[in-house]
């Protein structure tokens, strides 16, 4: 679904970035992406989203390479930032039915799935108020339900949990199943480790630009420890050498 | 494309920027016949006190050119209305980061700029028309058009100058990253031009010659006059829009 072959990136004026970063997300994987801040998470996920382009190596999405062919990887691949900056002079529906019209959702399945997404959100009834009315929470509750409207094949989020509330992560983390349930696959960057281990079959981390571990969860995490314990372990270990 | 052109005219609306723009041009309209029709009304209010000081006022004569002579003063300050209002229009969405979702979306960068480009053409288009009517219908009513020569090639030649000047704006918003480096680089630019055309050389091939559409209405020179003017308006138009697509392909959002 996601293959990312020698990723490098590096920012103008600056030593962040990432280096020859290799990954491979199979359908029906949910793939954590772990590390530090500043660790190169986010710049990665920018990199597979067309945000930023790369100097060198390869991201294949669907088979497709990424740079010969973005509309058509855009197509299957939805991303959700770690800030949900939405158009806040429109409502919630409308801003639902701009995107709708970019990814030419016909109007019965976005009506459908925007109703089905909205109530598992609880959020159907705001939907016709300004997006400027929103808090944090309704906010990213919003740019999930437009990620999902043209039906994804690859999740990308950034730090998809802060802000939610414990029964809006409950729900994204059952559509996140289910996606994957269905044949699609997640990548995502996150803090919460607990989360991860628990919802993900496998693990990536990353240390100031650089892959440091990944594998499934199983081979990563060794029995009777858990994963914070080995990302301290394995952090701190790159960091002595 | 279309979706986004919906999405900013909803934004337009929402934040009140199209009613603002088109209530100032609604009021140049009306005013460039108003202060022509009020003129010999103030200054017969004014004659005695003039006369206090020395100055003998006499009868004046007003009539559709002294209106139209009203309308190529203002337009340029309904322009600068336009370019301040209009000024944060890409820039507002890099600092907001409100871009981001939608070129992930599968919308093209081209898409986006094409979009907006429509829209502010099309903006100063319609605005530059209902001011341009208005005048016209007022001036019409009162007196008579006819009096005024190469009436619409004046006003053509006025727009292809707006025109110009959002296509500089487009390009410092392709690459600027905030609203007052896109007024610099489009004042500069303009004030530059402006500048340049005190040359009588040089005049004869800048955009800025299109503003003095006065000289067209009194029949002082004729359309044929301005073609290396609008040439090279057209020419800089498009070279600010391949400019621009390119550099906002290349744009760290």
């Amino acid at each position: 679904m996601l293959i990312i072959n020698h990723l490098t990136k590096h920012y103008k004026g600056s030593s962040k970035g990432i280096s020859d970063l290799s990954l491979h997300v199979r359908p029906g994987d949910i793939y954590a992406f772990i590390g530090h801040n500043g660790a190169g998470k986010t710049t990665t996920l920018k990199c597979i989203a067309g945000i930023h382009d790369y100097e060198t190596g390869e991201i294949r999405i669907g088979g497709r390479n990424l740079r010969e062919n973005p509309l058509a990887c855009k197509q299957v691949t939805a991303y959700i930032p770690d800030n949900p900056d939405l158009y806040e002079y429109l409502t919630g529906i409308q801003y639902l039915n701009f995107i709708a019209d970019i990814f030419k959702v016909s109007a019965e399945g976005r009506k459908e799935r925007i109703k089905k997404y909205g109530d598992e959100f609880e959020i159907t009834a705001s939907l016709g108020d300004l997006i400027s009315s929103y808090s944090h929470g309704m906010k990213q509750k919003l740019a999930i339900i437009s990620a999902m409207l043209h039906e994804p094949k690859l999740l990308i989020l950034d730090e998809p949990f802060v802000g939610l509330d414990p029964k809006a992560a409950v729900v994204l983390k059952g559509m996140m199943r289910k996606l994957c349930d269905s044949g699609g696959a997640i990548f995502f960057s996150t803090h919460v480790l607990e989360v991860a281990e628990k919802l993900c079959n496998k693990v990536a981390m990353v240390k100031d630009g650089r892959l440091i571990a990944s594998g499934s969860m199983e081979e990563v995490v060794e029995q009777g420890r858990t994963l914070e314990s080995i990302f301290m372990e394995v952090v701190n270990d790159v960091g002595t050498d | 494309m279309n979706a986004f052109l919906k999405k900013e005219w909803m934004e337009w609306n929402r934040t009140g920027r199209s009613w603002i723009l088109m209530l100032v041009f609604v009021l140049f309209g009306i005013m460039n016949p108003a202060l022509a029709k009020l003129t010999p009304w103030l200054m017969e209010a004014l004659s005695d006190s003039l006369a206090d000081t020395g100055l003998v006022t006499t009868a004046v004569q007003v009539d559709a050119m002294t209106s139209w002579a009203q309308f190529y003063k203002n337009i340029p300050i309904g322009l600068i209305i336009f370019i301040l209002i209009v000024s944060g229009n890409f820039t507002a969405e890099y600092e907001k980061g409100t871009l981001i979702p939608v070129i992930t979306k599968g919308l093209s960068r081209w898409s986006v700029l094409a979009a907006k480009a429509v829209f502010l053409y099309g903006s100063w288009t319609v605005l530059y028309a209902v001011c341009f009517g208005i005048t016209y219908g007022y001036n019409a009513y009162f007196w008579d058009n006819g009096i005024a020569g190469n009436l619409f090639f004046a006003a053509a030649y006025t727009w292809v100058f707006g025109i110009w000047t959002v296509a500089l704006l487009i390009f410092f918003s392709a690459v600027s990253k905030s609203s007052s480096q896109v007024l610099l680089g489009t004042g500069g630019a303009a004030l530059g031009v402006y500048l340049l055309s005190v040359f009588p050389k040089l005049d004869a091939f800048l955009p800025a010659r299109l503003l003095r559409g006065l000289d067209l209405l009194q029949r002082a020179k004729s359309p044929g006059d301005y073609h290396a003017n609008i040439a090279a308006a057209g020419l800089m138009v498009l070279l600010c829009m391949v400019l621009s697509v390119g550099c906002f392909d290349r744009k760290q959002l």
